[in-house]
């Protein structure tokens, strides 16, 4: 089996890198593939609560590099599928404690036993950055239609062209309201300043701050617009040809109105 | 007329935002800060000048990505016709 190693990151922090993690396994997992999701945050870990699995961790990334433990004994089994796993990072341990090589190596043995290996990478351009870079053949790349957030996702977008490593896009907390109205830039603006490919859109939903209260990512929830945004970027990763998630520009005046006054 | 950008929205906040990050993503794309950005301006309205009859007032610089690639758009409208070339007026002296 040779799988894909994909890393997720965004430059700046808290616009959904692990919610989007967390919740791309799940989908990727649903779809019947094997999953893996690396926690690349050494030293302020949370991939696993976002996946309701803080309580199992035994073992860590760290202790799998340095010899401490099997990589099987470090790797916990979702809750909810059979078929995703997270190995967590180590909360004690400071990111220059592995090096580039080391996760680079682990990630490439990872790659025979799962059809997707997705890291988490930190917030920043430093070394947790790098190190989340390493092994991956690809970037999903997580930005918010805000000027600081695309500014941080430029920056990134050129260091990993500068690494070789194709980069597509996923706009995430998109509101429709506030694009409708001008006062949000809109998934073709952001398109536009940053000119790379987008694989997905993902709607702001208020069931995400459920979820990372519960620890079930929200694509085990069918009513959440999130959780159905994160089943279509599954698809896309998988090759499937789905077109970009509608903001419902096309409504007329009435429907508008007509939302509204539900609203209200 | 009162209130109707409001009802139809079409005038809200997001065009500075785009003003504003198409600006600053020259700075970081380029590397240049905005006072070395201006002598850039300044000496290619010189050297384009020296060539075409141009509007000096309007020049527009941007650092576009495409598909893996960085382009650099200068955009200067040229008002009047073509100057005698250079090389004719050197030779006239």
């Amino acid at each position: 089996m040779a799988g894909r190693a994909i890393v997720i990151t965004s430059g700046k922090g808290g616009v959904g890198k692990t919610t989007t993690t967390a919740n791309l396994g799940a989908a990727l997992a649903l779809k019947g593939k094997r999953v893996l999701v690396i926690d690349g945050d050494i030293g302020l870990r949370n991939l696993d609560v976002i996946m309701g699995l803080e309580n199992r961790i035994v073992f860590n990334l760290v202790d799998v590099i340095k010899g401490v433990c099997k990589p099987q004994q470090a790797i916990i089994k979702s809750k909810k599928s059979n078929n995703l796993f997270l190995l967590p990072a180590s909360q004690t341990d400071d990111k220059d404690v592995v090096s580039e090589k080391e996760v680079a190596e682990l990630v490439s043995k990872f790659k025979s036993e799962f059809d997707f290996v997705l890291i988490d990478s930190p917030a920043g351009i430093e070394r947790g950055f790098r190190n989340s870079c390493a092994g991956a053949d690809e970037a999903l790349l997580v930005t918010t239609p805000e000027v600081s957030a695309i500014r941080d996702a430029d920056r990134v977008i050129g260091l990993l062209s500068a690494q070789g490593i194709e980069t597509r896009l996923i706009l995430n907390r998109v509101d429709r309201d506030m694009v409708r109205r001008g006062d949000m830039l809109s998934p073709d603006d952001v398109i536009e300043i940053l000119g790379v490919e987008q694989i997905g859109l993902v709607i702001r939903d208020e069931q995400i701050v459920v979820s990372a209260n519960t620890g079930e990512p929200v694509v085990f929830n069918a009513t959440s617009a999130a959780g159905r945004s994160f089943i279509r970027i599954a698809e896309r990763l998988c090759g499937a040809d789905i077109p970009m998630d509608s903001l419902g520009d096309g409504d007329g005046w009435l429907a508008r109105i007509g939302r509204r006054l539900r609203a209200a | 007329m009162f209130g109707l950008e409001k009802i139809f929205g079409r005038n809200g906040s997001k065009k500075q935002a785009k003003n504003r990050l198409q600006m600053v993503l020259v700075q970081d794309r380029s590397g240049l800060t905005p006072q070395d950005m201006d002598l850039f301006k300044a000496d290619l309205i010189s050297v384009i000048s020296k060539y075409f009859e141009t509007d000096r007032s309007h020049i527009d610089v941007e650092w576009q990505r495409e598909s893996g690639s960085t382009a650099l758009i200068v955009n200067m409208p040229v008002v009047g016709r073509l100057r005698p070339t250079v090389a004719a007026a050197a030779g006239g002296n």
